[in-house]
């Protein structure tokens, strides 16, 4: 192996060992914005009419203990989840919480450790409709696909299975991470936190994909495993880009159009609870998330628009083997941020 | 998940080292002074000193967490200084960092201590128990809310300026509990470095 393949690797392998948190749509912490959270929230609102509850025909319990009406209060004014509805209050803190889920598990966004562990694993990626390594070429990509579609399929069928369960039973305790606390056990509506946690997949196949101009058709699915210098888009797929995890700026027109894809899944998924079908659920695939094969880096995904921003701002790690990447990141925030809570990690490892 | 583990580190026995061997080198210029030319028998002291901190694990994971404050400390001391009484009264403010970014008024904590100076004033070392409240109404506890507290400071550098002192202490470790009591308790530890002026009356 000549000594530039040597480093080449070395990089591969130290971009790997320090890929950090939150590469998906933002979860809100002091340095990042809830997309997710607001996401999920606006798809909530959007997904029925005002004044009225998308699960209004559902008897949903509401706990004794309300610890979960502390830890939305602390979520921030940037969710946006003010309810005057307690049941409503429930439903969203209940949705935000699943959403927030695939990212931080049980733990505090500043634990590296389970950050690295959550995201870094092959079998994650799929909760974020990203490739796993070995997803190569367009058969790669089609499973890679194949997989996030059944993370949504799954996801509605475990909200379905939660929901037949006697009443009492649909709320149970969920371990999460509050400031100064640790690790606490709050109450969730089940079926509402199982959609919260596909709700992020299906944002996530917003983010992490190259889809037609309309937002439609997804035509190219990116990868945040292998990012280095040794990633051939072509083979491994677009590496994943930190800018299209924005909600705001150039990729604000897309969580535009996510909310809506979100709103119309919480209204397909309400009518496969209440029906008891999830057959019912079909109709969101054909509308949001159908496959447009032949569309990859050579032609530009099909010419669509959306390729100069998934190629822009590529994740990276804080030691510069990026060369090669396609442009570098122009975040000097970010990166310091990564730096901190990298040598933390190195610090308490 | 793997919670991390609370395992001495490396980075922690060669700050240590630095510390103490720079307290040693710094030592002999003071110790040429005559004894009879060392601090009186008694005196009282007094202290100010702030802090930093960016690691705080709790009781159920370790986690960065972010903190500053402020102290005072006033105390008598005997026996030319090796020995040392003193009431120590702390603001600790953490700053929220889990869903937005908030800097708390935190807790305030009030303590009795006792100390030793030690290589003729180059270094000191103390200990504080008392207790600590918490000063704004926090997501499951009210302000007010009063547990326990314990501080200490193993090895600290002293350079004295007649009855002035400049006092640095690069690591110190603090258990504060405005609320103790289960199932949700409020726990904070911390390490964190302080610097601080040391006045002799």
């Amino acid at each position: 192996m000549s000594s530039s393949r040597k480093s080449a690797a070395f990089c591969l392998l130290v971009s790997t060992a320090l890929l950090s948190a939150g590469h998906t749509y933002e979860i809100g912490s002091a340095f990042s914005y809830p997309c997710h959270e607001s996401l999920t929230r606006r798809s909530f609102d959007a997904s029925s009419a005002p004044g009225e509850s998308l699960f209004k025909e559902t008897a949903i319990p509401l706990p004794l203990d309300n610890s979960w009406s502390a830890v939305l209060e602390s979520m921030g004014k940037k969710v946006g989840a003010s309810y005057e509805d307690e049941v409503n209050r429930f439903i969203a803190f209940s949705l935000i919480l699943g959403a927030r889920f695939p990212d931080v598990g049980h733990n505090s966004v500043f634990d590296a450790n389970s950050m690295h562990e959550l995201h870094s694993h092959p079998g994650a990626q799929s909760s974020h409709c990203l490739r796993r390594d070995d997803d190569n070429w367009a058969a790669g990509q089609e499973r890679a696909l194949e997989r996030c579609f059944g993370v949504i399929q799954s996801g509605v069928e475990r909200a379905v299975a939660e929901y037949r369960r006697p009443r009492e039973e649909q709320l149970v305790k969920m371990r999460t991470f509050v400031d100064f606390y640790g690790q606490i056990d709050v109450y969730v509506w089940s079926p509402a936190f199982e959609l919260g946690k596909t709700l992020h997949t299906v944002q996530d196949s917003f983010s992490h994909t190259v889809r037609s101009d309309d937002l439609r058709r997804i035509r190219h699915v990116m990868n945040a495993l292998e990012f280095g210098p040794l990633n051939q888009p072509n083979r491994d797929g677009l590496i994943h880009s930190l800018e299209m995890d924005e909600c705001d700026d150039g990729a604000a027109s897309i969580a535009e159009v996510a909310v809506d894809a979100g709103a119309d899944f919480l209204r397909y998924a309400s009518m496969a609870l209440a029906g008891d079908d999830t057959n019912a659920f079909e109709p969101f695939f054909e509308t949001w998330m159908s496959y447009e094969p032949g569309c990859g880096v050579d032609n530009d995904f099909c010419g669509s628009k959306w390729a100069e921003l998934a190629r822009t701002d590529p994740t990276t790690t804080i030691i510069n083997c990026s060369a090669s990447l396609p442009a570098p990141s122009h975040r000097p925030g970010r990166r310091w941020i990564d730096a901190v809570i990298l040598s933390l990690w190195f610090l308490l490892s | 998940m793997t919670a991390l583990t609370t395992q001495p580190r490396p980075i922690v026995y060669l700050a240590g080292v630095f510390f103490f061997a720079s307290a040693l080198f710094s030592a002999p210029a003071q110790a040429e002074q005559p004894l009879e030319d060392g601090p009186p028998e008694h005196d009282f002291f007094f202290e100010l000193d702030a802090g930093l901190s960016w690691i705080a694990p709790n009781s159920t994971q370790t986690a960065v967490g972010f903190n500053m404050g402020w102290g005072g400390r006033f105390g008598l001391s005997f026996y030319k200084d090796y020995l040392r009484g003193f009431v120590h009264v702390s603001q600790s403010m953490w700053l929220r960092s889990e869903y937005e970014s908030d800097l708390t008024p935190g807790a305030l904590n009030v303590a009795l201590g006792i100390g030793t100076v030690l290589f003729r004033g180059g270094i000191r070392s103390s200990i504080a128990v008392g207790t600590s409240t918490l000063l704004y109404d926090e997501l499951f506890d009210d302000a007010g809310s009063t547990g326990w507290f314990l501080e200490v400071r193993p090895a600290g550098l002293r350079w004295s300026f007649g009855n002035w002192a400049i006092v640095l202490d690069p690591l110190t470790f603090a258990l504060m509990a405005p609320q103790p009591r289960r199932p949700m308790p409020l726990r904070r530890s911390e390490f964190a470095t302080r610097l601080g002026l040391e006045v002799m009356l």
